[in-house]
């Protein structure tokens, strides 16, 4: 649960949303404030030049009516023709009509322009300047006219040739030269040989006839100026398309850095989480390695450790199921444990479990989404762990084998002790006491009890004899110094000799030998004396008194073969391979009830082993145990312990 | 003076013991007789109920069942039955265990010549 806290922590506002915001808000600032300045000091600056521009208008303006005065006295004086050539010459941008008020005398100061300008000297307004100037003498101002689409001022000034008379019926009778200086608004607002306005800057006048010039919605200055007998309104400002955007500029300049800003934040802030939750995982990842580690130290019980295991791995690599596949004895795998349930669209991966240069099992893990590389790393350490647990939980389990073995050893080594030490007893106290009563009251014993004494004393010296011969045998065989020197013997004569030495250990029974006559044996006499005399033994020991035990030596399949057959119990199947591990007794009333070290038939084949020789058990037709022992005819190759 | 009657059950599994026990016992003393004899538990079960001897001479490792469980059943039916554990091989374990049970006595097979004595102590007279 510590693990996923993700969930729990308080949401923050993106670092880059908040920068962007910040700029946003820095920009719109420095936009207002720059904006502000920026108006400002074009207000200071345009204040300056506005007032220049004024005065430079005022200066157009008195020239042009000044010009055009001269040019109707000079017209008066001089004639038509000497004013207009004088007026041409002159470096100014008007155009003159030059006419004589009663007459229709005129004459135009520019050509090209004959017919436009005559329309403006016909204009009713111009006429009626002409009257007006001629009853006054001053320079009469009509403004605007139109010249050819364009806004055009006209200066009417009157000339008189001998002064100028005193009453306005002599000026009007006077026939005085009349000049119309003519001047199109934009010569005006930039005559030639002068600076024009500046950018961005315009100028409207408005007279009483009327107004010219762009609109100045934001007049920086406005001034009266005295035209001739008029007032003229100037507004020098700015064109509304012309006002200064620095503000928007710095805004908008502001939004971009803002939104790049903010880009490159969101990204970094997304490569931020993205490791961080890389590093998340990969932490959890790692904890649940360490947590794993030490699971599967605190036993070596892999039933106990696994569902645990499988469990926390699955949630924690989101898997949908996980096999736990390990390799038996045999090097099959088998699938020991599942946990979870996979889909046949599931991607699946395996893990080897692995430990030093063998592998002992593997990991099958399914999931809905292929893992990455470092879930795979993980898994793979994961793995690796699981990989020790396994083997030292099969350690373990082999060890406690061992032990269980060294204690059933130790069980049946405890067993021997005390059935060779029963044994022991019993015999010498059977030939003691015997031999005690013999030797204290042999006068008083019958001749037939002391022939009945003498031979339980013989039968219970020759099974001592055979018992001290096994436990030697045994010593041999712990200290690996039994020895077998095997030769071309005649088996037949050894097991005639043998059945007849050892016939006391069958002597409640009825023993019938079928020995071939000149069969040969590759074989040490002392190892047959010793296997027969197990046989025998045993036979004694298992088959019930007065039934018959069979001694059969004769050749089967190119081997010598020597046969025991009694008509006891017999030795079951599953236990054929058993007896012949030392200590090794049957488990049933039959074995308890005899006496023997369970030996003998560990000694039996180890001595038949080192003589090349092989033993089986069958079951003898009829009932009881069948054993045989054979023999090689010829020299065997590498016999274990042979004696040269 | 009449000879006390002291009959003995000899209980082993191996003929020569009990031959050993019979001629022993006979040799000893007038009064010590054979009750009977037997080659395993259960037989020693029935000769016991048969011939209800004074003594029981009980060898401890026989086929069927061993000496003190056949002494356990035999004290169960007769708590004052006396018994003699006779075996060739006595540690400290089978004497605690016949002790507890009630045996009389435990006697190594070495010591087959105190079998006599051994009768008397522990016979009807005890």
């Amino acid at each position: 649960v510590a693990l996923r806290t993700r969930s729990l922590r308080p949401r923050r506002l993106s670092p880059a949303l908040a920068l962007a915001l910040i700029a946003v808000a820095l920009s719109a600032t420095a936009g207002v404030f720059a904006q502000r300045a920026a108006d400002h000091h074009d207000l200071e600056v345009e204040r300056t030049r506005d007032a220049s521009q004024v005065a430079r208008l005022e200066a157009v303006l008195a020239a042009a009516l000044s010009t055009t005065r001269e040019v109707a006295l000079e017209a008066a004086h001089d004639g038509f023709s000497e004013a207009a050539t004088r007026a041409i010459r002159d470096p100014n941008p008007l155009a003159f009509v030059l006419s004589r008020g009663s007459t229709s005398e005129r004459v135009v100061a520019q050509g090209e322009r004959d017919a436009s300008l005559l329309a403006v000297a016909d204009a009713p307004a111009t006429s009626e300047a002409v009257r007006a100037a001629i009853a006054d003498a001053n320079v009469h101002v009509v403004a605007p006219v139109d010249l050819q689409g364009e806004p055009a001022v006209v200066f009417v000034a009157p000339g008189y040739p001998s002064g100028t008379p005193n009453d306005v019926a002599t000026r009007r009778t006077a026939n005085p030269a009349v000049v119309l200086g003519i001047i199109r608004v934009d010569d005006l607002r930039n005559p030639d040989g002068l600076p024009p306005l500046l950018p961005g800057t315009d100028v409207r006048i408005r007279t009483a006839e009327g107004a010219f010039g762009p609109d100045v919605t934001q007049p920086v200055l406005t001034s009266d100026v005295r035209v001739g007998g008029e007032v003229w309104r100037i507004a020098v400002g700015r064109s509304p398309s012309d006002r200064p955007i620095i503000g928007f500029v710095i805004l908008l300049v502001g939004l971009g850095v803002a939104a790049l800003g903010s880009f490159v934040i969101r990204r970094h802030e997304l490569e931020r989480r993205r490791v961080e939750q890389e590093v998340d995982v990969r932490s959890r990842q790692l904890h649940l390695i360490a947590s794993t580690g030490t699971a599967l130290q605190q036993s070596l019980d892999l039933a106990e450790l696994l569902p645990a295991f499988a469990v926390n791995v699955t949630d924690e690599f989101d898997l949908t199921a996980l096999s736990v596949v390990l390799s038996d004895d045999n090097g099959q795998m088998l699938e020991v444990f599942r946990h979870g349930r996979s889909s046949p669209d599931d991607a699946s991966c395996t893990f080897d479990l692995r430990r030093g240069w063998r592998t002992v099992g593997r990991l099958d893990a399914h999931c809905a989404q292929p893992l990455d590389g470092v879930s795979r790393q993980s898994l793979q350490a994961v793995a690796d762990l699981l990989a020790i647990a396994v083997t030292n939980s099969q350690l373990y389990e082999r060890e406690q084998q061992a032990v269980t073995r060294l204690s059933e050893l130790d069980a049946l080594k405890n067993a021997f002790l005390s059935t060779v030490s029963h044994e022991l007893r019993t015999a010498t106290t059977a030939v003691q006491g015997f031999a005690d009563l013999l030797s204290e009251h042999w006068d008083t014993t019958p001749d037939e009890r002391r022939h009945d004494m003498a031979k339980r004393i013989r039968r219970q010296s020759g099974s001592l004899r055979h018992l001290v011969d096994d436990l030697l045998d045994y010593a041999r065989l712990e200290a690996e110094r039994l020895r077998v020197s095997p030769r071309q013997v005649n088996l037949s004569d050894i097991v005639e000799s043998v059945t007849d030495s050892f016939s006391p250990l069958v002597s409640s029974h009825h023993l019938v030998v079928h020995a071939e006559p000149g069969l040969q044996a590759w074989a040490d006499p002392i190892a047959v004396e010793r296997i027969l005399a197990n046989l025998l033994s045993n036979a004694g020991k298992y088959a019930p008194a007065g039934s018959t035990v069979t001694v059969t030596a004769a050749e089967h399949d190119g081997a010598a073969r020597l046969s025991v057959r009694d008509e006891g119990p017999g030795i079951p199947e599953a236990e054929r391979r058993r007896v012949f591990v030392r200590f090794y007794r049957l488990d049933n009333p039959q074995t308890i009830r005899t006496h023997g070290a369970g030996i003998g038939l560990a000694i039996l084949h180890d001595f038949a082993a080192r003589s090349g020789a092989t033993v089986t058990i069958d079951d003898a037709p009829g009932g009881g145990a069948l054993v045989h022992v054979d023999f090689p005819t010829a020299p065997v190759a590498a016999l274990i312990g042979e004696h040269a | 003076v009449t000879p006390r009657s002291n009959r003995a059950l000899i209980v082993d599994d191996d003929d020569d013991m009990r031959f050993l026990l019979r001629v022993v016992i006979e040799a000893a003393n007038e009064g010590l007789t054979i009750a009977g004899e037997a080659r395993s538990a259960s037989e020693a079960v029935t000769q016991w109920r048969t011939h209800d001897p004074d003594v029981v001479v009980l060898d401890h490792r026989m086929p069927d069942r061993n000496g003190l469980e056949v002494a356990a059943e035999m004290l169960a039916e007769r708590p004052d039955q006396s018994i003699i554990l006779f075996s060739a091989f006595l540690d400290e374990e089978t004497i605690a265990r016949a002790e507890a049970l009630g045996v009389r006595a435990c006697l190594s097979k070495d010591r087959y010549d105190e079998i006599p004595a051994a009768l008397w102590h522990y016979g009807p007279a005890a």
